[in-house]
């Protein structure tokens, strides 16, 4: 069991401490003992960058029944190395984006535990990018995302790096989170030649630019740059629809990629369906009452003044029939790419299939049979094999098949709920 | 969150705009919008991120909303000035411009003793020689500062990286030369005539002149 206890501000710099601060169970024996090490995987901008080891904790918590080793991480010099500075081409004549002055960062913080008087690390380990292969992810229980920037505070500056920029905005004419990246508030001199990028830290896409300009007669005239206008995609179209159900509450999302604002014409939906518009999304939303079939949905998208146009042109169906109840149970997958299959999930009781279960079976168990370790069995299973459980897509614990044949492993299943969907893998690599 | 270069010199504001003439333009600023409140249209209503009705005014930039606006730049015409540019302490670079220039050639060397034959009497050889020069270009560049510009002074003066602006010559494009900054101390703050600061920068350009053996 990993509790994060804390991460940094949301916006941090890299030459200060960076600090993420969590509590860790042994895997083996956590009642008798702290777990031998702890790691911090850290992953920049999504992909895995380098682990930090930890063997000496700030602290030991002996107060419940299983020991917690309380352990820091300092993230900072990673996020030295990782962040560059870059000058920008002479006399550049476009609005860039730096993306080696930011990363967006979090960690992922695995256990170990003894076994027979030998480590037994947490797995899986994630793998580092080299020339040729990408960084693999892997597991452990991760920590909120945060953002850290190429900067270093003062001792007298303000510590919270966002409230520190706050104060060198040159005007009031500044969104609440866009800051200058230059502590000089005041007016320049510039030759009539002379190159200069003003930097700046934001969480909106800027899209225009208006220069305000003097000339010589004291006259103010204005010019305007405007990113060129995306294209128009529409994610979630399928022909047809998914099922909607009599009784049952239905909704459909589809995402739309492109430049705001999304123009909704020639609306031509059920009478029970209503639109509704959220950040990029368009969801289909309603309750039928009657049976129908292959009903009508046809809406028309564009963007950038009409530039690009698309249109979601499909079916939809309702159907009487109670759909699968699933409240109250929870749904493991079972996905063996070897030939293996599960033998068992002791102590959960498997309401289908009959065990063994094998390649993309679905195995229903009663949810609140859950309690502390699962014993999952396996058989036919290849030695060096991995039994995996995932939870959410994400690996959740590993094991490495020691013999060919039948095995079991026992997992922790503490912090699963019923919104969680588990797949249970044996796989090569 | 993104960091942003926004084009704000007048080189790349030329290059960007066109049709505008420096020449004639004595200061400017720039404002940058963020993406469009509008999320939607619907019926030529238009709604925003979280679907609420939203209503856009003549200022609004239809709907995207203003983020920054930087400060004033004024134009100074016939400039010949040194510029600056060197890293600041949040990871950007940041520009000085200097219009007190003061620049030296200085070169170091070492020498040896040529070896004579005795009863060589060759007016031309013999004696020592000169090895191993080096040449560097030398700036000593000054401007008058406010007492309230000394914190970030230190950043230009504690900067490990640093380039001056170089106007191409003999055809080529203009760019930048390396500049090594030389230790020194500035005092940002006086007992006496505290309306008058100089702030006093020396640096030696990072490649050496090439010098024949």
């Amino acid at each position: 069991m990993i509790t994060i206890l804390s991460i940094p501000n949301r916006l941090s710099s890299a030459y200060n401490p960076i600090l993420v601060k969590a509590s860790v169970e042994s895997i083996h024996n956590p009642e008798l003992h702290i777990p031998p090490v702890v790691w911090c995987d850290i992953y920049f901008n999504g992909v895995y960058y380098k682990s930090l080891a930890e063997r000496n904790y700030v602290d030991v918590d002996n107060s419940g029944d299983e020991r917690k080793a309380i352990v820091e991480f300092n993230l900072s010099n990673a996020a030295q190395e990782f962040l560059k500075t870059k000058l920008c081409d002479f006399g550049i004549s476009e609005v860039t984006e730096d993306k080696t002055a930011i990363t967006e960062c979090f960690c992922k913080i695995r256990s170990s535990g003894l076994e027979d008087g030998i480590i037994d690390v947490e797995g899986p380990e994630p793998i580092q990018a080299t020339k040729n292969t990408p960084a693999v992810e892997g597991g452990g229980t991760q920590t909120n995302s945060f953002f850290i920037i190429n900067a270093a505070l003062q001792l007298e500056d303000n510590p919270n790096l966002a409230n520190h920029l706050s104060y060198f905005k040159p005007n009031e004419n500044w969104g609440e989170n866009t800051f200058p990246l230059t502590h000089r508030r005041e007016d320049r001199i510039i030759g009539t030649n002379d190159t200069y990028t003003y930097p700046i830290l934001t969480d909106s896409e800027l899209t225009c630019l208006k220069l305000n300009y003097k000339d010589r007669n004291g006259i103010w005239h204005q010019a305007n740059w405007c990113k060129p206008c995306q294209g128009l995609e529409i994610i979630g179209i399928t022909e047809p629809l998914e099922n909607a159900y009599i009784d049952v509450e239905y909704t459909k999302e589809f995402t739309l990629i492109g430049n705001k604002p999304f123009v909704i014409e020639n609306v031509d939906i059920p009478e029970w369906l209503e639109l509704e518009l959220i950040g990029n999304k368009l969801n289909l939303k309603g309750t039928p009452t009657e049976e129908s079939e292959d009903e009508t949905i046809s809406i028309t998208i564009s963007n950038c003044d009409g530039q690009n146009e698309e249109t979601i042109n499909t079916t939809l169906s309702v159907l009487n029939l109670i759909p699968p109840e699933i409240e109250g149970t929870l749904i493991m997958q079972v996905l063996t790419d070897d030939g293996s299959e599960i033998s068992g999930f002791t102590p959960l009781r498997i309401f289908e299939p009959s065990l063994p279960a094998i390649y993309g079976q679905d195995c229903v168990s009663d949810h609140n049979g859950i309690s502390g370790d699962v014993t999952i069995g396996y058989i036919n299973g290849t030695s060096g094999n991995k039994l995996r459980v995932y939870k959410n897509d994400s690996v959740y614990q590993s094991y490495t098949m020691l013999g060919t044949g039948s095995g079991s492993k026992v997992f922790n299943m503490n912090s699963w709920d019923i919104n969680d969907i588990i797949h249970i893998k044996i796989e090569a690599e | 969150m993104k960091v942003y270069n926004i084009p704000a010199g007048s080189a790349n504001l030329s290059a960007m705009f066109p049709n505008l003439d420096f020449s004639n333009i004595k200061e400017y600023n720039l404002e940058g919008y963020g993406e469009s409140q509008c999320g939607f249209i619907v019926n030529d209503e238009c709604f925003n991120a979280n679907g609420e009705p939203l209503i856009i005014n003549d200022e609004s930039e239809g709907g995207s909303e203003q983020i920054f606006h930087t400060p004033t730049f004024f134009v100074k015409h016939c400039s010949d000035g040194v510029r600056v540019h060197f890293i600041n302490f949040l990871g950007k670079f940041d520009v000085m411009q200097f219009e007190t220039i003061n620049r030296d050639i200085a070169t170091e060397s070492d020498s040896y003793i040529k070896y004579q034959s005795p009863g060589d009497y060759d007016k031309r050889s013999g004696g020592a020689g000169r090895l191993n020069v080096i040449a560097t270009t030398v700036y000593e560049v000054s401007e008058p500062v406010d007492e309230k510009d000394g914190n970030w002074l230190t950043e230009i003066l504690s900067s490990p990286l640093a380039y001056i602006e170089w106007k191409g010559v003999q055809g080529q494009p203009s760019s930048y030369l390396p500049i090594i900054i030389n230790d020194a101390s500035y005092r940002n703050r006086k007992s006496s005539e505290r309306f008058n600061y100089e702030f006093v920068l020396k640096f030696t350009i990072g490649k050496s002149k090439n010098t024949l053996r």
